[in-house]
C-alpha cells in the first residue's frame, strides 16, 4: 500500500523547487530599487506572519504579543552589532532572548484561555515595548538605535538590495519548510487533533500544555529572526516600529492569508504590503498613517466575522465543499443519461 | 514491566468511589472489579452515574473519595493523559473524532505514544517519514481489519455515523491499551451497524482485551458480557454474571416497569 503521508511529502518537494526558482529570479526580473524594496518587505512580513500563524493558527493561542518578540529580535541585533558584535551573534542573542522569554512567560499564561490569554500576551507586549522605550542606556530610548551592521559571510556583505532579498527570502523559505514539516509530522498532527478534541487527545495520552508551550516558543523565535533581519535591513530602529499599528498589520496579514494554510503567510504578506504601498496612499491622499490603521482595523473585523480562519482558508474550504457537492450531484445524476439543465445549474 | 510481587487478580479495580457535584451525589461508595481479559458490562438507568464513573477512572474528573488501580498500580487522582499512558483507553458517549484529520490519521493518533515525536525531528523533517509510514500502515491495517480501509483517506464527516463510531473504537484499541472503556458505542446506530459493531466487539474481546462496556441495549451487552455491574442513582445495587444479575430483585426494581432486565 502506498501511504498518503508519503505522497503528500512528494508533492511538496515539487512546489518547493518552484518556490526556490521564483525567489532566485525575483530580483533579476524586478530591477528597480522600489520594486526590490517591496519584494524585500513582503519577505520580511511573511516571516513575521509565519510566527504568528504558528502560535495562533497551529497552537490556537490568541497571541497579541507577537510584535514584541519581533522587537526583541530587532533590538538584539541592533544592540549587539552597534557594540561591535557580529550580526549573526546578534540574531542568535535575539533567538535566545525571545525563546527564553516566550518559555518563561508562556509557562504561566498559556493556562489561560481565549480572551484572558489575549490580554496576558498584550501585557507582555506592553512590558517589552516599555523596556525598549525607556531603558535608555541599553536601547537608546525613544531615539532608538542607528548604525546597525548588516549580515555578512566572510568578505561578502548583504548590503545591497538584491543580496538582502536573497538573505530574507532564504530565511522565509526555511521558515515555510519548518512550517510544512511541522504540519506533516507527529507534532503537527497532534496540534490539529488538540484543536479538534482535547478530550480525545488527553485520552490518548497527549500533553497539550507542553505542545502549546513549544509552539509559542517556536512562533516567537521565528518572529525574532524576522525582527533581526528587519533591523539589519533598516539599519536604524525605534521602539514605536513594534507598537500596536505594526501588530495590527501582522494580524491583517494572517487574517487575509489564513490561520493555517501553509502558504498563507507569503500570500497575506503580499496582500498587506500591496495595500500599504499601492492602495492606501491613493485612498488617504497623503494622510496614510491614521487612515491605514482604520482600514486595516475594518478589514480585520470583517474577515474575523465572515472568515474566522482567514480569507485564504475560507476560499479554499468553500471551493472544496462546492467541488464535493458538485461531484456528488454528478455521481447522483449519472444513471440517467439525460440530465435536466436546471439540475446542472443548481449543482 | 516488572511483575508486581502481589498477585494481581483485577485488571481494573475501583474501590469506594464517591463523587458529588455541588449537592448532587452522583456516585456513592462504588466498587467495581474487572477481571483481566473479561468484558465487563456496566449498566444502570439514565443518570445512574455510569459516565461519571468512566470519567473518574480515566482521570477526567477527580473523585471525592476512593481509589482506582490498573493491574495493581494506583492511578487515583492522576490526570487523563497520565492514566492513558498507563494503558487505559476510552471512547466517549458523544463521539470525539478529530474532524480535521483523515480517518487513518485519527487511528494513527493512537500510535503516537510509540513514535518519536521530538520537536527537532518534526521541524527538520528528518528521519520521521519512514517511521511515520510504518505506523501509518499499522493504522491502515487496523481499518482494514474492520472493513474501513476504503475510508482511510476520507474525512470523518464523509462517513456514516456508525462507521464514525467504529473509527473511534478502533482508535481506542489501536493504542494497544490494557483496558478499554466504551461509553454507549451502539447508541444511535441502525440495526445493521449495530450487528456489525457486535461482531467487532466480539472479535476484539476474543483477542483477550479487557473491556468495560456501558450500553442501554441489554440484549447487546448481556450477549457479550462475562461480568456485570449495576448502578442506580450512584450506588452499586448488584454485580455478578449476566445470569445472576438478570434475576436480581433490586435490579428488576430499578428497571421498574420492565418485566425483566433482559427485555429492557
Ligand atoms: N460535570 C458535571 N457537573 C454536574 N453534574 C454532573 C456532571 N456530570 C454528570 N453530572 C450529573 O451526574 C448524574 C449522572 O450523570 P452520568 O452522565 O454519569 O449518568 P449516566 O449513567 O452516564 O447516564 P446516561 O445513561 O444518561 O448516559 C446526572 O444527574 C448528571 O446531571
Ligand atoms: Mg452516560
Amino acid at each position: 500500500m502506498k501511504s498518503p503521508l508519503m505522497t503528500k511529502r512528494r508533492n511538496q518537494h515539487f512546489i518547493w523547487l518552484g518556490a526556490v526558482v521564483v525567489v532566485a529570479v525575483l530580483p533579476l526580473v524586478f530591477g528597480d530599487g522600489y520594486s526590490q524594496t517591496v519584494i524585500l518587505t513582503i519577505g520580511l512580513y511573511a516571516i513575521f506572519g509565519i510566527g504568528l500563524q504558528l502560535t495562533m493558527g497551529t497552537g490556537g493561542i490568541l497571541n497579541m504579543g507577537h510584535a514584541a518578540f519581533i522587537g526583541i529580535g530587532a533590538y538584539s541585533s541592533a544592540i549587539v552589532t552597534t557594540k561591535g558584535g557580529n550580526p549573526w551573534v546578534g540574531m542568535l542573542v535575539g533567538i535566545v532572548v525571545a525563546g527564553v522569554l516566550a518559555f518563561v512567560v508562556g509557562l504561566p499564561i498559556l493556562r489561560l484561555r481565549s480572551l484572558y490569554l489575549a490580554i496576558a500576551t498584550l501585557c507582555v507586549a506592553l512590558a517589552v515595548t516599555n523596556v525598549l522605550g525607556f531603558w535608555t542606556a541599553l536601547t537608546g530610548g525613544q531615539n532608538g538605535v542607528t548604525g546597525i551592521v548588516p549580515f555578512s559571510i566572510g568578505d561578502f556583505s548583504f548590503i545591497d538590495l538584491p543580496s538582502q532579498i536573497y538573505l530574507i527570502w532564504g530565511f522565509l523559505l526555511v521558515a515555510v519548510l519548518i512550517r510544512i514539516n511541522l504540519r506533516y509530522s507527529v507534532v503537527g498532527r497532534e496540534f490539529e487533533a488538540i484543536k479538534d478534541s482535547d478530550l480525545a487527545t488527553s485520552s490518548l495520552g497527549i500533553n497539550h500544555g507542553a505542545r502549546r508551550l513549544q509552539i509559542f516558543v517556536i512562533g516567537s523565535v521565528i518572529g525574532a529572526v524576522g525582527g533581526s533581519l528587519y533591523a539589519t535591513y533598516l539599519s536604524a530602529i525605534t521602539p514605536d516600529l513594534f507598537g500596536f499599528p505594526f501588530l495590527i498589520q501582522i494580524f491583517v496579514l494572517v487574517a487575509l492569508g489564513g490561520m493555517v494554510s501553509l502558504w498563507g503567510a507569503p500570500i497575506g504578506a503580499i496582500a498587506v504590503v500591496c495595500l500599504h504601498e499601492f492602495v492606501i496612499p491613493v485612498i488617504s491622499g497623503g494622510n496614510a498613517g491614521p487612515v491605514e490603521i482604520v482600514i486595516f482595523g475594518v478589514i480585520l473585523v470583517i474577515v474575523m466575522i465572515f472568515a474566522p480562519n482567514g480569507l485564504t482558508d475560507q476560499v479554499v474550504s468553500t471551493t472544496r465543499r462546492l467541488v464535493k457537492i458538485a461531484r456528488r450531484r454528478r455521481n447522483h445524476d449519472e444513471p440517467s443519461s439525460v440530465t435536466p439543465a436546471s439540475k446542472k445549474v443548481a449543482a | 514491566m516488572s511483575a508486581p510481587s502481589v498477585l494481581v487478580d483485577a485488571a481494573l479495580e475501583v474501590h469506594g468511589i464517591t463523587k458529588s457535584f455541588g449537592g448532587n451525589h452522583v456516585l456513592r461508595n462504588v466498587d467495581m472489579s474487572v477481571s483481566p481479559g473479561s468484558l465487563h458490562f456496566l449498566i444502570g438507568p439514565n443518570g445512574a452515574g455510569k459516565t461519571t464513573l468512566f470519567n473518574v477512572i480515566s482521570g477526567f474528573i477527580r473523585a471525592d473519595a476512593g481509589t482506582v488501580s490498573l493491574f495493581g498500580s494506583d492511578v487515583t487522582g492522576e490526570r487523563a493523559r497520565k492514566v492513558a499512558r498507563q494503558g487505559l483507553a476510552r471512547t466517549f458517549q458523544n463521539l470525539q473524532l478529530f474532524a480535521s484529520l483523515t480517518v487513518a490519521e485519527n487511528v494513527l493518533m493512537a500510535l503516537h505514544g510509540q513514535m518519536k515525536g521530538g520537536l527537532p525531528r518534526a521541524m527538520t523533517g528528518l528521519f520521521v517519514s519512514r517511521e511515520e509510514n510504518r505506523e501509518y500502515e499499522r493504522a491502515y491495517e487496523w481499518l482494514d481489519r474492520f472493513g474501513l480501509a476504503k475510508y482511510a483517506s476520507s474525512m470523518p464527516s464523509d462517513l456514516s455515523y456508525g462507521d464514525r463510531r467504529l473509527v473511534e473504537i478502533i482508535r481506542a484499541f489501536a493504542s494497544q491499551p490494557k483496558v478499554v472503556l466504551l461509553d454507549e458505542p451502539a447508541a444511535g446506530l441502525g440495526l445493521s451497524a449495530r450487528a456489525n459493531l457486535f461482531d467487532v466487539l466480539k472479535e476484539l474481546h476474543a483477542g483477550n482485551m479487557t473491556i468495560v462496556l456501558i450500553e442501554h441495549d441489554m440484549k447487546f451487552g448481556m450477549a457479550l458480557a462475562d461480568e456485570v455491574t449495576v448502578l442506580d442513582v450512584g450506588t452499586r445495587i448488584a454485580h455478578g454474571t449476566p445470569a445472576q444479575v438478570q434475576k436480581d430483585d433490586a435490579v428488576i426494581a430499578a428497571y421498574l416497569g420492565k418485566r425483566s432486565v433482559a427485555d429492557a
